[in-house]
């Protein structure tokens, strides 16, 4: 066993690409890292990141490991990428373990066209979901500005008030993480500048890197788990990255003020400011549980209501039915949220809270939190990439479940920062760049395309392959960009 | 000795801002902060007089408060702080108080003078250091 040394902690290699971290000083547990040795001497340079896996190791109650997946980058408390499951009793919860954008996550739509159906209205269709979509700054007015009592009753019931007010349909909740609403939700305790923010949201998509996809399907890695999600080669897909926009963000900003006070009430001393936490069992505990959900729920019913508009958009623009089209919801995935679920750690079954900040659940074949239909293949799981190259769609693991509280990866990760990305854009026409690669992209912002050119990200497959070859997820089939929108 | 520049970080953005009291601290980086976040030809129009208060357990919680108000006001209200007539910063044993008073304006038009929409201010790293009547402080935006 190979055994490195950070700062002065001891870290011991377990396999190709897991390292893990000993506990020492005031951890609570050890800290493991998915990645491959490339990616672990770049992390040990780095530092920042490695830093706070390590910090969340001194949560109280953390159980078996501090985690983090191969796409960790420096984030906000945790790492983007981490994951932490606590006690659920005598545990904390911390709200820099999901991070401002609560529920941010994926969404991918399956339909009945091939590549060949859209490719002479692709620059057309681009356009008007352009249109139908607002993105950018502070965007809004998708649909009508819902009233404050409409917002909570949404907030409370998640996806399904918005399939009663015609955004989808029924079988669509089938294929939500959650069904698309967390039960516990209670809009009563929140405060009231992120209800003013949720009233005109919904069905936006935002800023950052943010979109709105056309993928194509040009890979297939696991025929028979691609039939079971109705995927074939050159089929057309839609894929959604959102979140709870500015009502999640004033939720985490809300209850980072309150949380930072229960810390020093609970007497919690942590390394680090932004991972204050409170136990989940005290009433600030409760009450930010309470508020996530409702801004869970918040993210799930924004990317339904995003996915509808582009349905109609489709249907206009291509002149076609709703049979033509057949567009079905293939699974709707969250990375950063925490919730109660029920482990295993060592020989007891524990009720655990899960932080998964910048990391996508990953259950296995047979788990009943996953649909009917894809009880032999595991839980879809849905990793993009770059607006340039591609994104993958896999499926958990029993292994996932026994050495990362059914969790993997999430993304690609950034690779440069957004100066770098502008510098290396300077003097370059991307669009035409993207043109050239088949690719139409229609972005609000003036530096969108420079920051998220693909050259800022990493290669996604680098990332999906350490998760694919630890065995925590399994590869099904890969789809690259043919039209993208981002704010 | 006032000043801010721009720090990077992988995925967002940050400042680095000093200055030779922690009320001209409180102004840099509130300058600094529009200069992240606004075009540099925006125009706005006087809307009303402006004045926030607020009680924290440090310097460093009553930046991030002043901060997150600011960019509450600008990313949901379309407001910019135009000028300031007053500052006061003040501590009593463990009780920090700020009080400001100044103008605030509306943008003409948000859409193209926002350039960049930042989700909040986090407390990641900030902790106001003093040195020979300097004092100096990082601030990373979540974006």
């Amino acid at each position: 066993m190979k055994v490195l040394q950070f700062l002065n902690h001891s870290i011991h290699q377990i396999h190709d690409n897991l390292f893990e971290i000993q506990q020492s000083g005031q951890m609570q547990s050890p800290a493991r890292v998915y990645a491959s040795e490339d990616m672990f001497n770049s992390l040990m340079k780095e530092a920042e990141p490695l830093k706070q896996v390590i910090n969340v190791a001194h949560l109280p109650g953390i159980q078996k490991y501090s985690l983090a997946m191969p796409d960790i980058h420096w984030g906000y408390g945790f790492p983007i990428g981490g994951v932490a499951a606590t006690d659920w009793n005598d545990g904390v919860i911390s709200p820099g373990g999901v991070g401002y954008d609560i529920n941010c996550g994926v969404r991918l739509a399956s339909t009945a066209l091939h590549q060949d159906a859209i490719q002479n209205r692709l620059a057309k269709l681009v356009q008007e979901l352009f249109k139908a979509i607002p993105t950018g700054v502070g965007s809004s007015h998708a649909i009508r500005k819902l009233n404050k009592n409409e917002l909570k009753s949404a907030l409370k019931q998640g996806v399904s008030w918005f399939i009663n007010q015609g955004y989808g349909d029924q079988e669509d909740i089938e294929y939500i993480e959650e069904k698309g609403y967390l039960d516990w939700a209670d809009p009563s305790i929140l405060s009231e500048r992120a209800l003013e923010r949720g009233q005109d949201q919904m069905g936006t998509l935002g800023s950052g890197n943010h979109f709105l996809e056309i993928d194509v399907v040009d890979n297939i890695f696991d025929k028979e788990s691609a039939d079971v999600l109705g995927i074939f080669e050159n089929q057309i897909l839609i894929q959604i990255h959102t979140g709870s926009r500015g009502f999640g963000y004033q939720i985490c900003d809300d209850y980072l003020k309150i949380m930072g006070k229960a810390s020093q009430k609970y007497k919690i001393n942590l390394p680090d400011r932004q991972l204050a936490s409170t136990p989940i069992q005290s009433s600030e505990g409760q009450d930010y549980l309470a508020a996530m959900a409702a801004a869970a729920n918040f993210a799930w019913s924004n990317r339904q209501v995003i996915m509808h508009l582009a349905n109609r958009v489709m249907r206009r623009i291509l002149n076609i039915s709703d049979e033509e089209l057949d567009f079905k919801l293939i699974y709707d995935v969250s990375h950063n949220i925490a919730k109660k679920e029920i482990h295993q750690i060592g020989n007891e079954t524990k009720e655990v809270c899960v932080h998964r900040k910048g990391a996508t659940r990953a259950f296995p074949p047979g788990s009943p939190a996953i649909p009917k239909k894809y009880q032999n293949i595991g839980q879809p799981v849905l990793i993009p990439g770059d607006m340039g190259r591609y994104s993958f769609i896999c499926t958990g693991t029993n292994k996932a479940l026994d050495e990362t509280f059914g969790s993997t990866c999430h993304g690609a990760g950034r690779l440069l920062s957004r100066n770098q990305a502008k510098r290396a854009a300077h003097n370059r026409d991307l669009f035409r760049e993207m043109s050239k690669k088949g690719i139409v992209v229609q972005a609000r912002g003036k530096g969108t395309m420079a920051e998220e050119m693909p050259e800022a990200y990493k290669d996604v497959a680098n990332v999906v392959n350490i998760m694919h070859n630890s065995g925590i997820c399994n590869k099904v089939a890969r789809f690259k960009p043919l039209g993208v929108i981002k704010g | 000795m006032n000043g801010f520049r721009e720090i990077t970080h992988t995925a967002d953005i940050g400042l680095e801002v000093w200055a030779n009291s922690y009320e001209n601290l409180f102004i840099n980086a509130l300058n600094g902060y529009y200069k992240l976040v606004l075009s540099a030809d925006y125009s706005s129009q006087f809307l009303e007089k402006y004045q926030f208060t607020e009680n924290e357990s440090n310097y460093e919680n009553l930046l991030i408060s002043f901060l997150s108000e600011i960019n509450y006001l600008l990313m949901v209200k379309k407001l910019v702080i135009y000028a300031i007539d007053s500052i006061k910063i003040s501590k009593n044993d463990n009780d920090f108080h700020l009080s400001v008073m100044g103008q605030i304006n509306r943008l003409k038009n948000s859409e193209k003078d926002i350039e960049l929409e930042i989700k909040a201010v986090t407390y990641h790293q900030v902790k106001i250091v003093e040195t020979d009547g300097i004092y100096r402080t990082k601030i990373f935006f979540d974006i």
